[in-house]
């Protein structure tokens, strides 16, 4: 057990909790549920849309693969960060002018609210849990390791926390534990890249030649490796990491908790600012662990690997450049990360049950106030239960295919109807609706058939689709679905559909009109 | 009111497409320049041990982020007048 860590994220507890108990108070209509009543800066909502890109996963696992592999980390981080200014440039400011509460309010503008709301709402779940189980599982192991604790019992704290969060602080709350997350997290690993690169006195060339004296595969750790070998998969990669991101609910959410578009760009360009940042230091981390964890004995196993896993290669890094005290910190801090993600995760989901199911598809849109904002509360509970459940059955389970899943159902399936429903005329239900599912069927399917699921789960010989990244050709049907199907639909409904479109799109460019509060 | 909205329109154009044709292309450049050239991408700054695609990375992450300075700029200085404008 290490005492540090656990003294020091118990603070962090306690302080979020307070956090949580100040913000309950405030919540007094499903605006501050939902959007934190939209006060939140673009400087502080930049901080959290980071920090919701700053997991655990993102943290530990890219630095682990530069740990790795070297250079071929590098791939995963560019991909991340380059869906930032698509999302400046074409999502954050018609996305903040048409919403209010969740990106399905944006695609179902002018369409017909309840089929698209309840393909929205499917996109959003299955995005939202098959990330819930990643992370659930991540934390368990992780806390497991770090704090010696049985997997079900980290499960359990992280769950309980979340649903406290969650229930009692909604959104005000899940962005402040973001926030502090951040700070702490960017704060943490720039003090590990400091002494890593003070006894090479910022001498990166020297730091580099140091790594590739210490590795086993020399100086291949400067080249492109393994990661892409074809040209087929390093677009489909590419295409489901820079437009996942922008099918992301949690992320998407974010951007209603500003004042305005204009906040909402200013935050993007924040984030991208601090995730960017951050990369690099997970970039210089991998490459220190390379020299100062990979050959000490201290931290491999009997066979040589790390201990625990080279996802633990910033832990230990940590731990050799400053002891027992930055050990602490850092394992705090990730045990922080995981909770402040999952936190922002199960918002996003209880909001598409909440606003998107039971306000607009149940009730028809007539939504009594008090009644979903309690809804929403019951969602995030039930969501916390699943989320408990799903990371205790999950745990022997190979999940490592589940993010990748989540970013190619959202650049597949939430990402088009989106961008289609902002800036192509001729989308109409009909067509959202038929090629969105298509879409959906098409990844899952795709997915389950990839080597990834096929042989690493299933345990089959060969892999019946050869690629791990079903993007390219998911993403294509979705869109080419869409368009044919609204092309061909003639119907009275589609013509008014196509009617709205000028109007939807003056208020998503000028946000005139979003005072007037829509009716939803 | 009309003729802001169009102005305001045309000159987003301007300044959006190009920079997201440009985003576009580092990156697709960039992943696909792995892919193809992988021994370009290997080869190392003279006198150093950084290679090309780890110094192209790095280049990118800093582009990636100023264009989204870059826009916050235009948007500044061209969009949120004429939005401004047309409010009130």
């Amino acid at each position: 057990m290490n005492y540090i860590a656990a003294s020091l994220f118990i603070l962090f507890v306690i302080v979020t909790l307070f956090i949580t108990y100040w913000a309950s108070k405030q919540i007094n209509s499903r605006q501050h549920f939902y959007t934190a009543g939209g006060n939140i800066t673009g400087f502080q909502n930049g901080l959290a849309i980071s920090g919701d890109f700053m997991s655990a996963a993102s943290f530990l696992g890219i630095s682990g693969l530069v740990f790795a592999n070297g250079f071929d980390g590098l791939i995963y981080s560019i991909g991340f960060l380059v869906g930032w200014p698509i999302i400046l440039l074409i999502i954050a400011e018609p996305l903040r002018n048409l919403g209010r509460f969740t990106f399905a309010d944006v695609a179902s503008f002018r369409l017909q609210q309840k089929p698209i709301r309840t393909l929205a709402a499917f996109g959003s779940l299955a995005t939202v849990l098959l990330y819930l189980i990643a992370q659930m599982v991540g934390a368990g192991k992780l806390i497991q390791i770090l704090f010696n604790l049985p997997y079900q019992f980290a499960i359990y704290i992280v769950g309980i926390l979340m649903i406290l969060y969650v229930t009692f602080g909604g959104m005000i709350a899940t962005t402040w534990v973001q926030i502090i997350k951040a700070v702490l997290l960017l704060l943490g690993a720039t003090i590990i890249c400091y002494l890593v690169l003070i006894p090479f006195q910022f001498n990166l060339n020297d730091f580099f030649q140091a790594a590739i004296s210490k590795h086993q595969l020399a100086d291949k750790i400067m080249a492109p490796g393994s990661l892409i070998s074809d040209p087929i998969s390093a677009i489909s990669l590419g295409l489901a990491l820079m437009f996942g991101t922008a099918g992301l609910p949690h992320i998407l959410m974010r951007f209603f908790t500003v004042k305005d578009s204009y906040q909402a760009k200013r935050s993007v360009a924040y984030a991208t600012g601090f995730i960017g940042y951050f990369y690099i230091l997970t970039f210089i981390i991998g490459f220190g662990a390379i020299i100062l964890v990979g050959s000490n004995p201290q931290y491999l196993n009997a066979e040589g690997g790390l201990l625990g896993n080279n996802n633990m290669a910033a832990i230990h890094l940590a731990h050799a450049v400053g002891g027992d005290i930055l050990l602490g910190f850092i394992s705090a801090v990730a045990f922080a990360t995981i909770l402040a993600v999952v936190s922002g995760l199960t918002l996003a989901g209880a909001s598409a049950i909440s606003h998107d199911l039971y306000t607009n598809v149940f009730n028809h849109g007539k939504s009594d106030e008090k009644k979903e904002l309690r809804v929403s509360k019951y969602a995030t509970f039930g969501l916390g239960l699943i989320a408990i459940f799903l990371g205790i059955i999950f745990e022997k389970q190979n999940v490592a295919f589940m993010v990748g899943l989540a970013f190619a159902i959202a650049a597949s399936t939430n990402f088009p109807i989106l961008i289609l429903s902002m800036y192509w005329k001729n989308l109409t239900t009909q067509g959202a609706l038929i090629g969105g599912s298509i879409g959906l069927i098409t990844t899952i399917s795709l997915v389950v058939l990839s080597p990834v699921v096929w042989v690493d789960v299933l345990h089959h010989e060969v892999a019946i689709f050869p690629y791990k990244y079903p993007a390219l050709f998911s993403m294509t049907t979705t869109f080419i679905f869409v368009i044919f199907v609204s092309l061909l639909d003639r119907s009275k409904q589609a013509s008014q559909e196509k009617a709205l479109f000028d109007q939807q799109f003056y208020r998503s460019q000028t946000g005139v009109g979003l005072e007037a509060g829509k009716k939803h | 009111m009309n003729k802001n909205y169009t102005k305001l329109i045309h000159i987003k154009k301007k300044v959006i497409l190009p920079l997201l044709i440009l985003t576009l292309l580092a990156y697709f450049a960039f992943i696909l320049g792995i892919a193809f050239f992988a021994d370009f991408m290997s080869l190392t700054l003279q006198g150093t041990v950084i290679s090309y695609g780890l110094l192209l990375g790095l280049l990118l992450i800093m582009f990636i982020f100023l264009i989204t300075l870059f826009y916050i700029h235009m948007s500044n200085t061209y969009f949120e007048p004429l939005i401004k404008k047309m409010k009130s």
